[in-house]
């Protein structure tokens, strides 16, 4: 018999901790996760806590292994790229689970403390609430408890700790965590943004990408093109190549080398002048930060959903804000190349630079000569793209009249020349026609579904204004839709490139509404929210729902469980448990090979000794003459070890 | 288990208790031996002593025969002695003209054989063969030995030259093996103060009548429960005496039977009319050692230890 006082034995504390650590895990995320996963972790969960009770580990570590390797398997084959994280909170879940189930060694605590903590993550990234934080320093602070508990239990696993010692432990572990708070909490900070500069906010211009502007000058975009970064990803399917033109803003005052937007624009208010013929197409846009205030949509856009969000009637969308961060929208578009418009200002389409050059405006007239308009545009068209006049993005020129050196000089340049060059041959010729630029083409990744959109791929098209028809799209850059569809060959941005931009994707669209600045005014609402003596965590009712119901299931079960047991239990043994319990309480632990007698005879207390032995004969003299427990008999039984006490 | 821890136990069943009372002047510091035999003998076992001479057994034989109100009989044990010595023979009557048997000493009651070890083993295979059937055949007539039979072996445990030892096949055939010890150096100045009590001893009255001894055999039997717990913590004990390293062979069935019938009456003597796991354990370092061979290098340690280590890793059923 062994006799112990307050002593807490480390196998128990580990334990302990080792199950909260687990709970605090499954709570985080089971409001993210399905159901099934839910009930399966929950009576997984059960079954160990019995079997770490009874010290009995029915189910042998070489099948948990397999079945480990089974979980890790089966949820990399059914891994669905867009619910990743959860998916794959779910397998940890479930591997968490397994491993509670085994006979644990101090390093299967330690596997489990990190998939608990890689769980706790995990729901950071699930889920923005407040609650994240919680469970995060709740868990460190176990982690850090178990972590230093560990170590005793790994010297000595029957080792016995006086509970002044245990108390002297979490005292030390909690003051290791004290110290390492501040430091944590600025990780906890910067951590989630490190793939950008840390200190980027300090200087919010370099931040963004200036490539695009509401204004084009002739030749200014080339810095643009041979911009390696990428302006944005668009989740949606594959469509045409030669459909693929990202609208970003109208431009129709062209001042001799610049094109602008005149200030004559106005709101779309449901316009009944304007109307789309088309296949509609839903895409969820990721706009990298870019420092301007249009929102890009496959042409033609109809709606953008995201905040401060206004319609301009030529089917461009800007926001009332720039962009400084990372955004996500929702964009409908029609494929179409022309927008039905009856009525349009003539004098504001058909501007053109009053210091032309009378060498360009008598090119123009003789080649038009004797045409109607859509012959004009047609033979303006052919004009440019006959082979006279190169695509190139070097060398622009640069002059004070840019279009007179890309006429008669040098006759190459890029989309802007080309675009420019258009639009004023058809203003010459009174024939509506504006500057609409964007992006054009895309690589599309197969790994994410969505369209990569390299800043180079900027593009600058026409639009012409014809009767009863409306505005349509014309491209009289002589490039060919390859250059924008396809990567070069040898490029850099392989197979590989579109599996590691997929991940960047899923990053961004996880994180999207998640940085820094966001960080930073979380803390200084957490530090309000304290410091307002009326802190109260709002729940939202469906939360509160899930949250009773989760509880609700893991109390049926647990109870239903334990019912289960009591059942299969003989109703002696679980009045002899009982007993033997009541003993432990009171210091006395009867060894297996002890007989009843024999235990109660060695008991010092004599109180308790006579008491002890009142019940033990009473049992004894039903149990070993094999009788059935009535009520009755238990209930004297139950009595009598409730008699005893010191 | 300790002999305090016994003996510290109340007897309590009123008639087991007369008797200990009874005797207990007489056999001051002998109380556990005096138990252990009463055990063998309400169980119908018999009982074999291994100690040196001149620590009372003799005196523990006479006492237990007298109070239960039994007849006695002693065998001296030496080389010479014949089976008939034993058994009886019969001597042709002039008078009657025929011949006539005269029982020989086992036909008593309590037969207390010293030295046994110092017998032939002729001699000694006779007194087993009557121990083992309850009866002797003598010239080819079958004689049934009284139905009260309780052999008390002795033997000196110090080697000695023209010994014959038991053979373990029938060392099997005692029920229990015990020792009696020196007594306490109290009882010792007690027995010095008095002197020798052998002469008061043969004058004692019986406490009970042979019917009632009789009786409180067949009840022990008849009345005490064995619950199907207990013969789970028998076999165990048994399949754990089989499987042990420090032994050759394990216990015999018989050697089972043994750990039943003697806890049954542990368990009449406590007034319990059930078998508990301690009426077992109490006695497994009584019953068992001498059933089981031990290997050769183990054959040195103290062989009730090792049992009783072996039974300390069996749990009980309660």
């Amino acid at each position: 018999m062994i006799k112990y006082h307050n002593n807490i034995r480390i196998h128990t504390i580990v334990n302990l901790l080792t199950y909260l650590a687990g709970v605090i895990s499954f709570v985080s995320v089971c409001t993210e996760i399905h159901i099934a996963c839910i009930v399966l972790f929950a009576a997984i969960f059960i079954f160990s806590l019995y079997f770490t009770y009874r010290q009995h580990f029915l189910i042998p570590r070489w099948i948990l292994n397999v079945i480990s390797i089974v979980v890790v398997l089966l949820s990399l084959y059914r891994l669905n790229v867009n619910d990743l994280i959860t998916q794959m909170i779910e397998a940890l879940l479930v591997l968490l689970a397994i491993k509670l189930l085994e006979e644990k060694r101090a390093r299967d605590y330690m596997q489990i403390y990190a998939i608990s903590l890689l769980i706790v993550t995990g729901s950071g990234l699930l889920t923005l609430s407040i609650a994240f934080i919680i469970y995060f320093f709740l868990l460190i602070m176990l982690l850090t408890l178990a972590a230093v508990f560990l170590a005793h239990y790994s010297q000595d696993p029957c080792m016995e700790l006086n509970s002044n010692i245990v108390i002297k432990i979490v005292i030390s572990a909690l003051l290791i965590l004290l110290l390492s708070a501040p430091f944590t909490a600025f990780l906890f900070i910067i951590l989630p943004r490190t793939n950008y500069p840390l200190l980027n906010f300090l200087n919010r211009q370099e931040r963004a990408h200036t490539g695009f502007s509401d204004q084009v000058k002739l030749g200014s975009v080339s810095s643009i093109q041979e911009d390696s970064a990428h302006i944005m990803r668009v989740n949606m399917d594959r469509i045409d190549e030669s459909n693929l033109y990202w609208r970003g803003l109208v431009l129709d005052y062209f001042d001799g080398t610049t094109w602008k937007t005149s200030t004559s624009k106005v709101t779309a208010l449901v316009s009944k002048q304007t109307a789309i013929p088309g296949t509609p197409v839903t895409q969820t846009i990721y706009l990298e930060p870019y420092d301007n205030r249009y929102l890009f949509a496959l042409d033609k856009p109809v709606f953008i959903s995201y905040k401060h969000v206004k319609q301009l009637n030529d089917a461009v969308f800007i926001s009332s804000i720039h962009f400084t961060g990372r955004i996500r929208y929702q964009a409908q578009s029609l494929i179409s190349d022309t927008i039905i418009e009856t009525n349009v200002d003539k004098k504001q389409f058909t501007q053109i630079p009053v210091n032309i050059s009378s060498e360009i405006t008598g090119l123009v007239r003789g080649l038009s000569k004797g045409k109607d308009e859509a012959q004009s545009v047609q033979t303006f068209y052919q004009f440019l793209n006959n082979g006279t006049f190169k695509y190139s993005l070097k060398n622009l020129p640069l002059t004070n009249n840019p279009l007179e050196t890309f006429f008669f000089k040098t006759r190459y340049g890029n989309c802007e020349y080309f675009a420019s060059a258009f639009a004023v041959m058809l203003r010459i010729s009174n024939i509506p026609a504006r500057l609409v630029t964007g992006y054009k083409g895309g690589y599309y990744n197969y790994v994410g579904s969505y369209y990569l959109i390299p800043q180079k791929n900027a593009h600058v098209w026409v639009e012409v204004y014809q009767k009863n028809k409306g505005w349509l799209r014309i491209d009289p850059t002589p490039a060919s839709m390859d250059e924008f569809v396809f990567m070069k060959k040898g490029a850099a941005f392989s197979k590989i490139g579109f599996f590691f931009d997929a991940i960047n994707y899923y990053w961004y669209a996880f994180v999207i509404n998640y940085d820094f600045e966001k960080q930073i005014s979380f803390v200084f609402k957490v530090r309000t929210a304290f410091k307002n003596p009326h802190f109260n965590l709002s729940f939202n009712k469906t939360r509160v729902m899930q949250f009773a119901f989760i509880l609700a299931v893991l109390f049926f079960t647990g109870f239903f469980f334990h019912k289960f047991r009591r059942r299969q239990k003989s109703p002696e043994k679980r009045i002899l448990v009982k007993f033997l319990r009541k003993m432990e309480r009171l210091g006395y632990r009867k060894e297996a090979s002890q007989g009843l007698e024999e235990f109660v005879s060695s008991i010092e207390d004599n109180q308790v000794r006579l008491q002890a032995f009142e019940f033990v004969k009473e049992f004894e003299a039903l149990y070993f003459k094999d009788k059935r427990f009535i009520t009755e008999d238990i209930n004297r039984l139950n009595g009598l070890i409730k008699a005893i006490n010191r | 288990m300790t002999i305090h821890e016994i003996t510290h136990r109340a007897v309590n069943n009123s008639k087991i208790a007369n008797i200990t009372a009874s005797l207990s002047q007489y056999l001051q510091g002998k109380e556990k031996p005096l138990s252990l035999s009463l055990i063998c003998f309400f169980s119908k076992g018999h009982l074999l002593i291994e100690d040196l001479p001149g620590l009372g057994k003799t005196t523990l034989a006479v006492g237990i025969a007298r109070s239960l109100g039994l007849t006695f009989g002693r065998i001296q044990c030496t080389s010479d002695l014949l089976p008939t010595d034993i058994t009886g023979l019969s001597i042709y009557n002039k008078n009657a003209g025929e011949f006539e048997f005269h029982a020989g000493p086992i036909f008593n009651n309590i037969v207390l054989c010293d030295e046994i070890n110092r017998a032939t083993p002729k001699t000694q295979s006779a007194l087993l063969e009557a121990m083992g059937e309850k009866q002797v055949t003598i010239e080819g007539k079958t004689y049934s030995l009284p139905k009260i039979f309780f052999v008390m072996a002795t033997q000196n445990p110090t080697e000695q030259f023209g010994a014959f030892p038991l053979p373990e096949s029938q060392l099997d055939r005692f029920m229990m093996k015990i020792q009696i010890g020196y007594p306490s150096e109290e009882a010792e100045r007690e027995i010095l103060r008095l002197g020798s009590t052998r002469e008061e001893l043969y004058s004692i009255e019986p406490v009970i009548e042979k019917e009632e001894v009789i009786h409180i055999q067949e009840d022990i039997t008849k009345s005490v429960f064995v619950s199907e717990k207990i013969f789970d913590y028998t076999l165990a004990i048994i399949k754990a005496t089989r499987k042990s390293e420090y032994l050759t062979s394990g216990l015999s069935t018989r050697g089972a039977l043994t750990i039943i019938s003697t806890a049954r009456t542990n368990a009449y003597f406590k007034g319990r009319d059930f078998v508990i796991s301690e009426d077992i354990k109490e006695l497994v370092e009584y019953t068992i050692p001498h059933r089981v061979l031990f290997r050769e290098e183990y054959e040195s340690l103290n062989k009730r230890e090792i049992i009783t280590s072996l039974i300390e890793h069996i749990p009980t059923p309660a």
